[in-house]
């Protein structure tokens, strides 16, 4: 059984691709995804992960499930201590 | 720093690595990248064929990685019909928009639909004609602002919106006909089951199949695309119920197959 | 020996087509040309290959579209009626550079007009038909060989060019019954590497007729335009009959032409120097061989059935040099070769 804290899941938000329609930000359950104070170059202020809740990322997919854009790749990475046969 | 890094969400193989044409909040990407994901599934990228047709689609072709060509409005049905017919071994899926698939491509649709032509024709429902800036379509709902049916649609002066999945069930032609929507993931992830399972029918030989999948079209609705989601619930499938409307047994049957 | 037999004019099409290699057949009852499509529906399962009768012309047209992308040898034939609805579909042929064949078996318009042959749709065949720049080339069969021959020509001049080619006859020839030699079939198609075929082992093919970036539009249009030279300078065809010593030249086409070669005999009887020119291919329109006749003097009957169309490509190639008399008659009712005597017989 892995342990959450060994697990970690992160998103990547391409900027360039986004359009800020902000549909990841209002699907995260964990509010992980915030909005840019700068601008991309569609000249819009992008989603972009919140550095400092990013641990707490739980790999669900909803941002990039419902991303238009295919602005966003998630990555699951594991420990190498980790019981995989789980 | 040690361990095994794995990706678990990314672009689909056969998309093309680029930024899309679509307004902010467009259904439209959803639906094309649930496309993308189930021709990766199904390993049918060299036999894939995209016909594209009028509208925000128009250059659906661009962003898979198979053949593809552009189809006059509301004749995408015709044209895929022409290549199935001529080469059986492809695989070729219509995307519509509604004024293109229910409004000048009614007997089209129909007529592909009532002789069970073995294509799939996935039928993007925003309730308006988006391309041209979002005058009246045959879906949209009574009331709702158009740019050409300023102070709403009424009755007296366009009459009602159609629902063509129901309509097209009453064919015995198609062997899967079904409304899925795009509002929030967990209808997402069904639209991709619903797609998935339209390719398979195809691809095991069945009538025609048909997904239709309520988009949002935040521009044309005049809504933020957060908003465009709950004006979705709100207000579209009230109108355009999801479920399924055809299943016959041997699509049932491949249901188990589907990933998800 | 060549086998010989007799065959009906739309028959003659659709054996043509069979004989060229046309692997698909799309089409839609209308009068005249049902015995065509229903020729088709027969033959084609036999030769293995797609026959469908579809809901509309419009869908036909469109159905001709793909199995042409899908690489296929592809036809539809209609008439007059029929033939408006699919100047979209042609349009988007000659946008996104597809070969296909269509047969125009022309009859009576405008509207519902008449079932009885014509040749009203002259302008239409010629210049363009449908929306933007485009030329098709377009046979015109005077015989029912002609009908089997030009139809197999066709093919082929689509392929060369990339390009819908129509074959335009009408409803009296599309019913004439005469002998015919049946041509050898055509053994190996071209090779077509654009063609929707499934993107194994290559880069994916794309057709379309737009450009995503509007200011790449114009040199698409000038590749056509470019096609259409190249038709002008090596695709010109007609027939001369009796020009050598001709004071009067009478120009006529289709089922027209037989009805001009008696006026013409006729009028040699009369030891009047009656020649005639019949042009194959109306696109391109044999203006040099006209322009030529005008400057050594001679005079012009142009004959159709029509309220006055090819006589204007006539006047295009005469110039205001010699006279260029019309004789015609329109609604369906054919143009006797009295009629056309008559007119010769005024201008002598």
């Amino acid at each position: 059984m892995i342990s959450e804290s060994r697990k970690t899941n992160y998103i990547v938000i391409e900027k360039d691709k986004c359009k800020a329609c902000l549909y990841c930000v209002s699907v995260c359950p964990r509010e992980i995804i915030g909005i840019s104070k700068e601008i991309n170059r569609f000249g819009v202020n992008y989603a972009e992960l919140i550095a400092e809740k990013a641990f707490i990322c739980t790999g669900c997919k909803a941002c990039a499930i419902m991303c238009p854009d295919l602005a966003i790749t998630i990555y699951h990475r594991s420990s190498p201590d980790d019981d995989t046969t789980s | 720093m040690d361990g095994f890094e794995d990706m678990i969400f990314g672009r689909p193989e056969v998309m093309e690595d680029r930024p899309t044409h679509f307004c902010p909040g467009c259904g439209h990407g959803i639906t094309q990248r649930l496309i993308g994901e189930v021709i990766d599934e199904l390993g049918i990228q060299e036999r894939a064929v995209c016909v594209a047709s009028i509208g925000c689609t128009v250059t659906a072709y661009a962003y898979f990685k198979v053949d593809g060509l552009e189809s006059a409005h509301g004749r995408a049905p015709a044209v895929a019909t022409a290549i199935k017919r001529v080469r059986p071994e492809l695989f070729p899926f219509t995307l519509q928009g509604d004024g293109d698939l229910a409004s000048i491509g009614t007997a089209e649709i129909v007529h592909a639909a009532a002789r069970g032509e073995k294509i799939t024709v996935i039928f993007a429902n925003n309730a308006t004609y988006g391309m041209t800036g979002g005058q009246l379509a045959p879906t949209t709902l009574i009331g709702m602002y158009s740019a050409s049916t300023t102070g709403g649609r009424t009755v007296e002066q366009s009459g009602y919106p159609i629902r063509m999945s129901e309509m097209l069930a009453t064919l015995d032609g198609p062997s899967y006909i079904t409304r899925v929507s795009l509002h929030n993931p967990a209808n997402v992830r069904k639209a991709r089951k619903a797609i998935e399972l339209a390719f398979r029918a195809q691809l095991a030989g069945l009538g025609l199949s048909f997904v239709e999948v309520l988009s949002m079209c935040p521009i044309n609705w005049k809504v933020e695309p957060v908003k465009a989601r709950q004006w979705m619930a709100d207000n579209m499938i009230p109108q355009f119920p999801l479920g399924e409307f055809k299943c016959i047994p041997e699509v049932e049957a491949l249901k188990k197959a589907v990933k998800g | 020996m060549p086998e010989r037999t007799l065959m009906g004019g739309n028959i003659a099409i659709a054996e043509g087509a069979i004989l060229a290699g046309c692997g698909a057949y799309f089409g839609y009852p209308i009068t005249p040309q049902n015995d065509l499509l229903e020729h088709m529906a027969k033959r084609m399962p036999e030769e293995d290959r797609i026959f469908l009768q579809t809901e509309s012309e419009l869908a036909a047209i469109n159905m001709v579209y793909g199995a042409a992308a899908a690489g296929f040898r592809s036809m539809t034939s209609t008439s007059s009626p029929g033939f408006s609805l699919q100047q979209e579909g042609i349009s988007y042929m000659a946008g996104s550079e597809i070969p296909a064949v269509i047969a125009n078996i022309m009859r009576a318009g405008p509207g519902l007009g008449n079932i009885g042959g014509a040749q009203g749709d002259y302008m239409q065949c010629t210049r363009g038909g449908g929306h933007g720049d485009y030329y098709l080339i377009t046979l015109a069969p005077s015989s029912v060989q002609d009908m089997m021959d030009f139809t197999m020509l066709a093919f082929e001049l689509a392929d060369k060019y990339r390009n819908p080619v129509l074959v335009m006859a009408d409803g009296f020839l599309g019913q004439v019954v005469e002998s015919v030699v049946i041509r050898d079939r055509v053994k190996k198609l071209p090779e077509k590497r654009w063609a929707i075929t499934g993107a194994a082992g290559r880069p994916k093919n794309i057709i379309n007729s737009f450009e995503m970036n509007p200011m790449d539009h114009p040199a698409r249009i000038k590749l056509i335009l470019q096609k259409f030279e190249r038709m002008q300078r090596n695709e010109v065809r007609y027939e001369g009959l009796n020009l050598e010593d001709a004071d009067i030249v009478l120009v006529a086409y289709g089922s027209v032409a037989r009805s001009a070669m008696t006026a013409m005999q006729e009028a040699r009887l009369h030891k009047i120097k009656v020649g005639l020119l019949r042009p194959i291919t109306v696109l391109p329109f044999p203006y040099q061989p006209l322009s030529d006749l005008a400057g050594r003097g001679c005079k012009f009957v142009a004959a159709e059935m029509s309220g006055g169309q090819m006589v204007e490509d006539v006047r295009i190639a005469v110039g205001n040099r010699n006279e260029v008399k019309l004789v015609n008659s329109w609604g369906g009712v054919p143009l006797t070769a009295d009629e056309i005597f008559e007119a010769i017989d005024l201008l002598a």
